[in-house]
């Protein structure tokens, strides 16, 4: 597929770098002189210097030969144009990250497809949603919700509480658990490997297990963990993304203090939330966070503009007691360091924005996609159209791409987790999980 | 740097290598020339060296840019080593030196030769000899990059460190799409110049020597005589327009083919190209009218040839330049220096290259009397920003030191200083015929040992485009 990226920047160039692996043709428009020349350096892809909401440009970048525009840079009026001229040319997909919700609200002067975007991504709000997940459901670090949130993949960091240490992964539970979960993902010491049963965990291990939601609670035994409820959650940062998660955790009824360090802001804040704590206050005085009653807080998030305060205060709330500390984190270099200084999750705008664009781009056969922060596997849905090789066959016997592995089958409007004597049927679909570098070959022989 | 991505890349050419030794291995079996079981050998021997990396399951992981660098050098030295192998073994040319200099000089497509007596070749050898050319010609790392895609980003560098022009576009997003685009082209004009030859009465042997080489823009012939050999008019034209053509960039080409020729008009470089040849041209003939020659069709035949043939650093020779008036063998010297267009064949300092140098040498004299004027350089309307004018600037100091060290070494080693001049300009524009003793009728087989290393290494040098061999040399490199 010919895909044309408007903007180098961050998320323009985490996509860039997902798709080329995934031996699409991409071309990347971005203005700035110094990002087009490191783009060039890291990446086989073209690169364009120019404006992206420019004709001459566009047509420069071969826009009348493309499947897909992508308007991801910082500008939504750029990101909106491009997409308007890509429409001219009859570019199939055209995805746009748009910040302000005014062009796409119910009360916007424009019809949908009048400005010529398949999909509006409004990054904070997918960021938000995912923190109120994460909290919904301490123990793990990460939730991905599949089949409206009956199936799901859990992240769960192993500590030495698990009695399965040091055992192969065919080893865990009993045979009865077994069928009730499948581990997809092990990130081990900063790498991401999709295992077999040979494999071994050990402490300090990032489990991604695929499940059944009514399953978690043994999932959770299993692993020597035990579900907590969060009440008393702290917020800090009263911006966009602030606002709209405690937005969120009202409706759920949890008791919430929000920190902004802004005198105006925080007012204004104040106004907005009846039942909401407001405090003026900077995230990193901890004298002042105690007497506000961060001892006895369950959770601490942390989403200010600010990545190193969000992550100095995440750790000053660890240190403090804190269970489970969330913080947004926005420069992508600083992932993988997060487990190892103990912050239980990261969440991402950039990788939220391009999560929701990878979707769009395997509609087809392929329906929808999601990565997680910090491991590089991602997962895809399939849907099986005709007999072929892979079909009535138990599991076992079927030889898939190495780096993937199947999450779950669902038949008939029912899912489950499979497990080596499962078949997969005609008119089923699958969910695989799959590194970057498998996607091609999985393409091939699931369709 | 890591050795086993460098080894790896290697023995993996060393496999194209062999695969490309099927050519004169079918010439040699039609023709006889008793070649046949060496060809085989050495095929086995390259596909033995070569095998470790089919096995080898870890690919390479990242190339940096230093491993680019020292891949494609070493992998060029590789290549001159085991292409001339042959040679040695069968006798044709006894000497290593003498066969390493002739193969260096095929694969940088120089066309600068030590055999006095092309034609008692065996045919097989002959061909490879026209093969090295056009290996070289649009670059074997290339080559390698658009066979084997799974050099990635590794292949971007690789790509850079050889494809000659200061700004290397892509026609495609990915680059083993863009080296298979400039490959297929590369093979297409190929096919239709020996259709051409062959309708002019060559034999198809002759067509595709000759054909190998201006492609290549090389200017190894079959013929002791050169293009002089073939005084038909007809072929003697489509052998001018086809050094052009090799000498211009292909992604215009690719442009064209693409049903939008309008592009080569737009092209600053193209289009000072063509001045530059027409200046040439017209300077040369009447310099050569005003000194007595008598004006006829050969007259400006031999002209346009000797024009386009040192330009495009073909070096193919109609006629002998040494008898012609000094002021356009001059032409032509200077001509060595300024080679083919970016992005082509050709080799020399290069037009677009040139170009910059003059508009900057005219923005700095502006400047002079307008301070705080603001003279951009421009190409196609853009801005070419700062730092490629100083790495420009910078290249041609380096062209230029490097080709005064090289005469003072020749003259060190006792030529002539016409003939060092000559031979150094020859060999780092990747020309071939020179002046002197290494003239268009003469050849390079009466110069000493020592002197045919440095020339070698002065081919490679130019061919790779002076920074990707020179960078080997700085401690810093190493560390």
């Amino acid at each position: 597929m010919r895909i044309i990226i408007v903007g180098g920047g961050e998320v323009g160039f985490y996509l860039a770098q997902r798709l080329s692996l995934e031996k699409h043709e991409l071309t990347v428009i971005e203005m700035d002189i110094d990002k087009c020349e490191k783009i060039r350096n890291a990446l086989d892809i073209m690169v364009i210097e120019g404006n992206g909401a420019s004709q001459e440009v566009l047509k420069e970048a071969g826009i009348d030969e493309t499947d897909m525009i992508i308007g991801a840079s910082g500008a939504d009026e750029i990101n909106i144009f491009a997409c308007m001229i890509a429409a001219k040319y009859n570019v199939k997909l055209k995805a746009a990250r748009v910040r302000s919700p005014e062009y796409y609200s119910s009360n916007s002067i424009f019809k949908p497809g009048e400005l010529g975007v398949d999909l509006f991504i409004h990054p904070e709000e997918e960021v938000a949603e995912e923190i109120l997940r994460l909290l919904m459901r301490a123990t793990a670090t990460e939730i991905i919700e599949f089949e409206k949130g009956k199936m799901l993949v859990v992240g769960i960091k192993l500590d030495k509480r698990c009695p399965y240490l040091n055992k192969q992964l065919k080893e865990m539970g009993t045979e009865e658990l077994r069928k009730k979960f499948r581990v997809v993902a092990i990130l081990k010491n900063n790498k991401t490997i999709i295992p077999t049963g040979e494999d071994y965990i050990n402490n300090n291990d990032h489990l991604f297990v695929a499940t059944r939601i009514e399953h978690l609670t043994d999932l959770l035994k299993m692993t020597g963990k035990e579900e907590q409820r969060l009440d008393k959650i702290m917020v800090l940062g009263g911006g966009k993304i602030g606002r709209s998660v405690v937005r969120g955790l009202e409706k759920k009824n949890k008791k919430v203090t929000l920190i902004e360090v802004n005198k105006e802001k925080s007012r204004k804040v104040a106004c907005e939330f009846e039942k909401t704590m407001v405090v003026q206050a900077d995230g990193t005085e901890i004298d002042l966070l105690a007497k506000e009653g961060i001892l006895e807080m369950d959770a601490f998030v942390a989403v200010t503009s600010d990545d190193e305060k969000n992550i100095i205060s995440c750790l000053l709330a660890r240190h403090l007691g804190i269970q489970k500390t969330i913080s947004l984190v926005n420069k992508i270099d600083y992932m993988p360091l997060m487990p190892v200084i103990g912050i239980d999750s990261t969440v991402n705008v950039r990788l939220s924005t391009a999560n929701a664009i990878l979707r769009l781009i395997r509609r087809g056969h392929i329906l929808s996609v999601v990565s997680f922060h910090g491991i590089e596997a991602e997962g895809i849905e399939f849907e099986i159209k005709e007999k072929g090789k892979i079909t009535d066959k138990p599991l076992s016997k079927i030889k898939l791409p190495e780096g993937s592995v199947i999450a779950f089958i669902v038949r008939h409007g029912e899912s489950f987790v499979p497990h080596g004597n499962s078949v997969i049927k005609q008119g089923d679909r699958v969910i695989v999980f799959a590194l970057p570098q498998a996607v091609p070959e999985l393409e091939r022989k699931f369709s | 740097m890591k050795a086993t991505n460098v080894l790896y890349v290697l023995t993996r050419l060393c496999l194209i290598n062999a695969a490309c030794f099927f050519i004169p291995l079918a010439f040699s079996f039609y023709h006889k020339d008793g070649q046949t079981y060496l060809l085989i050998f050495h095929i086995a021997g390259l596909a033995l060296l070569g095998l470790p990396s089919v096995f080898l399951k870890s690919q390479p992981s990242e190339l940096s840019i230093r491993d680019g660098f020292l891949t494609v050098s070493l992998a060029w030295i590789c290549l001159a080593t085991f292409g001339s192998m042959p040679f040695v073994i069968s006798g044709s040319i006894p000497s290593f030196t003498n066969a390493f200099f002739e193969t260096m000089s095929g694969f940088t497509t120089t066309g600068a030769s030590i055999l006095t007596d092309v034609e008692i070749l065996p045919k097989s050898l002959q061909i490879w000899r026209h093969m090295t050319q056009w290996l070289g010609g649009m670059g074997i790392i290339a080559l390698a990059v658009a066979v084997f895609p799974f050099l990635g980003v590794g292949g971007v560098q690789l790509f850079k460190a050889e494809v000659p022009g200061p700004t290397k576009d892509k026609i495609s997003p990915r680059i083993s799409k863009t080296a298979k685009i400039l490959w297929s082209i590369y093979l297409l004009l190929t096919i239709i110049q020996v259709l051409l030859l062959i309708i002019g009465g060559l034999s198809f042997f002759d067509a595709t020597c000759i054909t190998f080489a201006t492609m290549a823009t090389g200017g190894f012939a079959p013929l002791n005589a050169s293009v002089a050999g073939y005084p038909s008019l007809y072929i003697q034209y489509v052998i001018v327009i086809f050094m052009f053509i090799a000498a211009t960039n292909f992604s215009l080409h690719f442009w064209a083919l693409k049903g939008n020729p309008i592009r080569y008009f737009r092209n600053t470089e193209f289009l000072f190209f063509v001045c530059v040849i027409i200046c040439a041209f017209i300077s040369i003939a009447s310099i050569r009218l005003l000194y007595g020659s008598i004006f006829s069709e050969e007259l400006l035949r031999s002209s346009i040839f000797q024009t386009v043939s040192i330009i495009s650093t073909t070096g193919f020779v109609t006629q002998d330049y040494e008898l012609w008036p000094f002021a356009t063998q001059f032409i032509l010297l200077l001509l060595m220096f300024f080679g083919g267009c970016a992005g082509s064949t050709g080799g020399g300092i290069k037009s677009i290259r040139v170009y910059v140098l003059f508009k900057y040498l005219a923005s700095e004299i502006k400047r002079l009397f307008y301070p705080r004027g603001v003279f951009p350089i421009k190409i196609q309307k853009t801005m070419i920003p700062e730092n490629t004018v100083t790495n420009i600037i910078a290249f041609i100091v380096l062209y230029l030191l490097i080709f005064a060290s090289g005469v003072f070494a020749l003259t060190i080693l006792g030529e002539n200083i016409d003939t060092a001049i000559g031979a150094v300009a020859s060999t780092l524009g990747n020309v071939g015929p020179g002046l002197g003793n290494v003239g268009p009728v003469e050849n390079y087989s009466g110069i000493s040992v020592t002197g045919k290393w440095i020339l070698s290494f002065l081919m490679m040098t130019g061919r790779l485009e002076i920074y990707t061999v020179i960078v080997l040399f700085m401690p810093d490199f190493w560390r």
